[in-house]
């Protein structure tokens, strides 16, 4: 008998029970209340005709309700073994011929097919097996497990309806099991249990982490990891120590420095900003992924300079990046980052670098770049030139105030002095929700009106006296660049 | 890697044996009496600095110097130069070389080249290479990985040339001859590995990735083209026919590995999209003599079946139905390894395919328009007379490729009025 | 030796070279003439320090003197420029951005008379249209008609693929249509947005469907692409969830 709770399947989308009993609409049957794992496949939120039953924990729309004849069977681990890697019926056939036919024709094409017969054979045999992929199966119960399997090493089982004791019941009988991926299963209950002290990688993305309050409980029982992939799960903090790498892309942190401390570290599609690190635990971080984050400001790069391990780092779509053209950027991340050596997957050399700081001290001097102390003597000292011939700009920071007007919307933006045009556009962009590539921004000067096109100009050196003006510009196909798209591992 | 040798040529710790069985192994290395291994490679060039960078470099000593050949001129960037003057000097030490090695092997299946086309060395000893062979070793198989000059930018304004010559000399010599187009890597990096500036070392370990996909199947135990003869087999119907396309997938960064499904329908449909393709061109618009994807890893049979016949209900493939090539699917029980320095994320399983389509047809008439132009002016022909070829060359390469697009147009031709576009 | 690696750049040419700083301007002119096919007359030479293009210089010394006397790093960027108006070079530029330019097709008698040909390979193997039997191929079966038009559905929208384009439009009509092929094979009738059809949804007399002129075109199913394919609209026991 379901329990709210329970996991089912129902037309291949998995969904947690939230109610089970009876409607109106089905006088003589049971109705299982579900909320799906994908909100938009669902109806409501729980409630029907005024009456509710039960409440949605992912929006208006996340809820149906379904009779359970719709409800998929569900299958042991064990056969899913056997229905994924055993079940070939040719193998039944002794005399098959070693050239295996698949039933497929494309065109007048008979599609052939090599060497299917024999890894089939080889499948069955489960002694063989060191990597296992039960994806998608419906594997809800763990059953004793074969003791040929003791040679696995890699399970995947995403995407099932296991109950976390259910998994662990699995696990533990696999003694030689290094990885473990469990994405896209949701626990909503727990017990404890023994500790599986084989598994160094395992991988939990897309489990709703972030509305568990077993998070902690779970983790516990793989005191041995490694590497934890825990991507897209509405987490905002997770408490987890002693890890090479981690994978917290697609979550809900807001500040870098509530992240747990890894070697390589993935951050990649949070809304955060990098606040000092200086008291944080994440000196370790040698690797560190910031692509589509809200970082926008260079002092928050700076911030990441105070990382002495950081020696790669990704930090594409991020409002920093987009609001510069990637070159100067490039040479702004290096000069300021000492410890630098890759960036978004390319490896630069020492030449690269000494190039890349000679061209920030010039702008620096020029006074398009601010540069902070003490890196600004580092650098120069380094380059054997004087700090003293300029000063850089930061050092007297004088501030501009730039009226912005957007429609009848009209407000102030506050600028450091060396400030440019990108930036002020990243400012507006960000206040005003707009791609920093749907506007344009005009001013009057003198008695022109004119059009701020040039991203590098230093914004104080306009002279502003009036107000500056956005306006939408027409969206263009061609100068448009296509946004980010990705896919997400919920998505189906 | 894939194999278990460290880069000084010794087996990496804990192994007895190298993996993926002996046969196989054996293939693409030699076992000295010390217990080292030996690839079966010789790296020739006609200047000393590239060559010079692996005799200094991490694998220097997985090498015996008599591996790396090198001249002291250059070609500069001049098929004839390659080809005649400075190459040629070079060529009976390399015959010389070569022959050492293949006594060394028990039984000799062929060659595999990797070669630019547009660059002289590469298009002219290249192609002189192959020549010699030919004589050399009569029908051995020899297989090609050709860098193909990208279709926006040229490494330099006489490519067109080059390409269009070494080809002409090559299309009777090589047996198959897989293309690799820069440009198409090098989107494939920024887009599907999140690279921003990406350089050489990303390209190659790119390309390195797909071109063990292709020989898979030589180095461990495969099922479908299992030697060098049966890649001709598969994916050529006719001999001057032997370009087959080459599509990879997954192409994955790092970064994304928990986001992206990995699914044996998924790699397999991504197969067939231009984005993971290594010439560009469209083969929807085309239609294919052959096709061979070749699985690696983690993988059931109904998976494959029930992927491929997606693959057939949303009619991507069109297949010429008289040729004597078809379509097949082989199977490779061992996972693709990266290296600690790719960005290509570490996955379970991948598919590589191999398909000779008659869309890449396009890449030929790309370089084709650029020789027509340059040569109706005769612009720099003086540079490769200079050097002792002779201009009917050029001519005679140019007829034998406008040859080559002929074929492929008669290859998709056939059409029943009902295969007319449109009503 | 003083080697370094650059970017050299042409407007026709862009590539990774390497140099040595010991050369003399005279010989690594001649070198760019043979990367760039500029001249060393009319080559006007700039070093780019950085990315921006307002930072250059240009390579002024002459003759004997070395590249040692520019500030070259690695990676940086050369750019030639050729100053001669008049050279083959420009003329090549403007004629290889010109994509209208047709180029050498090779005649059918020409190719007829090829010694190895996919032509005469066909013909010596009977393959394809020198096939006897391939004039007189069979309509496709029940089956295949099904396999073929299983997606399609009249009032789907959908494009029509047709080289590098496409066009959008509503699906009109799935069937066999005499005045193409006798009724051999099934044609997808398809409403276009625009008006890049080639007919009205009649052919030959007989209407088809309805559209105005030219937003109609038949087209075989292989070149439809659907637009939006929602497996739940379909989903056949909607009655059992709510």
């Amino acid at each position: 008998m379901l329990v709210p709770g329970d996991r089912v399947a129902v037309d291949g989308f998995l969904a947690t029970v939230r109610f089970v009993g009876e409607i109106p609409n089905w006088p003589n049957e049971t109705a299982i209340g579900i909320e799906w794992d994908v909100p938009e496949r669902g109806k409501n939120d729980g409630s029907l005709n005024g009456t509710r039953y039960f409440t949605t924990l992912h929006g208006a729309k996340s809820g149906s309700f379904v009779k359970p004849s719709k409800l998929q069977p569900t299958r042991s681990f064990m056969d899913a073994m056997v229905y994924q890697y055993a079940s070939d019926e040719s193998l039944a056939n002794e005399s098959a011929s070693l050239v295996d036919h698949f039933d497929l024709t494309i065109g007048t094409k008979k599609v052939e097919s090599y060497g299917f017969e024999k890894l089939s054979r080889l499948q069955a045999d489960f002694r063989n097996l060191e990597t296992a992929t039960l994806e998608r199966l419906n594997v809800a119960v763990s059953s004793p497990i074969d003791s040929s399997l003791h040679n696995l090493q890699v399970l995947d089982l995403g995407f099932n309806l296991l109950d976390w004791h259910n998994l662990m019941q699995i696990v533990l009988q696999l003694p030689n099991l290094h990885t473990l991926k469990a994405n896209g299963n949701r626990w909503t209950r727990y017990e404890p249990c023994t500790p599986c002290l084989s598994v160094r990688t395992l991988h939990l993305a897309a489990c709703d982490l972030g509305n568990s309050q077993y998070t902690a409980q779970l983790l516990s029982c793989f005191p041995k990891l490694q590497h934890l992939h825990v991507a897209s799960n509405g987490l905002k903090y997770i408490e987890v120590c002693g890890l090479e790498s981690l994978d917290l892309s697609d979550n809900s942190f807001t500040l870098l420095s509530d992240a747990p401390p890894a070697k390589r570290l993935n951050l990649s599609y949070n809304d955060l900003h990098i606040p000092s690190l200086t008291e944080t635990s994440l000196q370790i971080v040698e690797e560190l992924d910031l692509c589509n984050t809200a970082v926008s400001e260079w002092s928050e790069i700076d911030n990441l300079a105070q990382l002495p391990n950081l020696t790669s780092l990704r930090i594409l779509n991020t409002p920093l990046l987009n609001s510069t053209d990637y070159d100067s950027a490039m040479c702004q991340l290096f000069a300021r980052i000492p410890s630098l050596v890759k960036l978004d997957g390319t490896v630069y050399t020492t030449e690269h670098r000494d190039n890349f700081e000679l061209y920030f001290i010039s702008k620096v001097r020029s006074k398009e770049w601010s540069c902070p102390q003490p890196l600004w003597t580092t650098l120069c000292a380094k380059h054997g030139v004087s700090t003293q011939e300029t000063t850089p700009a930061h050092q007297h920071p004088t501030s501009t105030c730039v009226e912005v007007v957007y429609d009848t919307c009209r407000f102030s933006a506050t600028l450091f002095s060396s400030a440019t045009v990108g930036k002020l556009r990243g400012k507006i962009s960000r206040k005003l929700g707009l791609s920093v590539l749907d506007f344009q921004l005009y001013t009057q000067l003198g008695h022109d009106i004119e059009h701020l096109a040039n991203d590098q100009q230093i914004v104080a050196a306009l002279g502003l006296a009036n107000p500056v003006q956005v306006e939408l510009q027409p969206w263009e196909s061609g100068l448009r660049q296509q946004p980010y798209l990705r896919k997400s591992g919920v998505a189906d | 890697m894939e194999h278990g040798i460290t880069p000084d040529g010794y087996l990496q710790e804990g192994l007895t044996r190298p993996k993926g069985g002996e046969e196989g192994f054996s293939t693409f290395f030699a076992e000295t009496g010390s217990g080292k291994y030996v690839p079966r490679a010789l790296y020739v060039d006609l200047e000393p600095n590239v060559i010079d960078e692996v005799r200094t470099g991490k694998y220097k000593n997985l090498f015996h110097p008599e591996q790396l050949i090198s001249g002291k001129e250059d070609a500069a960037n001049n098929y004839a130069r390659g080809h005649y003057t400075v190459g040629r000097e070079l060529l009976d030490d390399i015959s010389d070389r070569l022959r050492k090695m293949t006594d060394q092997c028990d039984g000799l299946q062929g060659f595999l080249f990797t070669h630019s086309l547009g660059g002289g060395t590469g298009s002219g000893l290249g192609s002189l290479l192959l020549e010699q062979f030919s004589n050399d070793y009569g029908k051995k198989s020899k297989l090609e990985f050709a860098v193909y000059p990208a279709p926006q930018v040229s490494t330099s304004v006489v490519e067109p040339y080059n390409t269009v010559l070494t080809t002409h000399t090559t299309l009777e010599n090589a047996d198959c001859t897989f293309m690799v187009d820069n440009e198409a890597i090098y989107e494939m990096c920024r887009k599907n590995l999140n690279i921003a500036r990406p350089n050489f070392n990303n390209l190659n370990n790119l390309i390195a990735q797909v071109v063990s996909s292709v020989t898979a199947s030589l180095r461990f135990d495969g099922s479908l083209n299992v030697d060098l003869n049966e890649f001709q087999t598969n994916l050529v119907p006719y001999p001057r026919i032997h370009f087959p396309l080459v599509s990879y997938a997954p192409v994955m960064s790092k970064s994304r590995i928990t986001h992206e499904a990995n699914s044996v329908a998924e790699i397999t449909a991504a197969c067939f999209e231009p984005g993971n393709q290594m010439v560009k061109c469209d083969p929807r618009l085309g239609k294919y003599m052959a096709t061979c994807l070749l699985y690696r890893g983690d993988v059931v049979n109904r998976d494959v079946q029930n992927a491929v016949s997606v693959i057939k209900s949303k009619k991507t493939v069109q297949l010429v139905d008289w040729c004597p090539t078809g379509f097949k699917i082989g199977i490779c029980y061992q996972k693709p390894t990266q290296t600690p320095e790719s960005e290509l994320a570490d996955v379970s399983r991948a598919v590589c395919m191999l398909s000779n389509t008659t869309a890449i047809a396009d890449a030929w008439q790309k370089v084709d328009r650029k020789f027509d132009l340059m040569y109706k002016k005769r612009a720099f022909v003086h540079w490769y007379v200079s050097e002792g070829m002779e201009e009917g060359e050029f001519a005679e390469a140019r007829e034998d490729l406008a040859a080559l697009e002929r074929d492929y147009v008669e290859l998709g031709a056939d059409t029943f009025p009902d295969e007319e576009e449109e009503y | 030796m003083d080697f370094v690696n650059v970017f050299v750049t042409s407007d026709l040419t862009s590539s990774e070279r390497r140099i040595c700083l010991s050369w003399t301007i005279e010989f690594f002119k001649s070198r760019l003439e043979l990367i760039t096919g500029v001249s060393t007359l009319d080559q006007k030479i700039w070093i780019y320090k950085s990315a921006d293009a307002a930072e250059r210089e240009e390579m002024t010394a002459v003759g004997s003197q070395t590249l040692s006397a520019y500030n070259i790093r690695p990676h940086t960027r050369i750019h030639v420029d050729d100053t001669n108006a008049k050279s083959v070079l420009r003329e090549l530029e403007a004629e290889f951005s010109d994509d209208t330019g047709q180029h050498y097709v090779m005649a059918d008698e020409k190719y007829k008379q090829r010694r190895e040909s996919v032509l005469k390979w066909k013909k010596e193997n009977c393959y394809g249209e020198f096939d006897p039997h391939f004039q007189t191929r069979n309509p496709l079966s029940a089956q295949e008609i099904e396999n073929e038009t299983r997606f399609l559905k009249v009032g789907q929208s959908c494009e029509v693929l047709n080289g590098n384009t496409s066009k959008s439009g509503v699906i009109k009509f799935v069937g066999k249509i005499d005045e193409i092929d006798n009724g051999r094979c099934i044609w997808v009738g398809v409403g276009l947005d625009l008006p890049l059809g080639k007919n009205d949804g009649s052919l030959k007399g007989k209407r088809y469907f309805d559209c105005e002129k030219n937003h109609g075109c038949f087209v075989k199913p292989s070149k439809i692409r659907l637009t939006h394919f929602d497996p739940m609209l379909s989903s056949p026991n909607i009655e059992d969830e709510i």
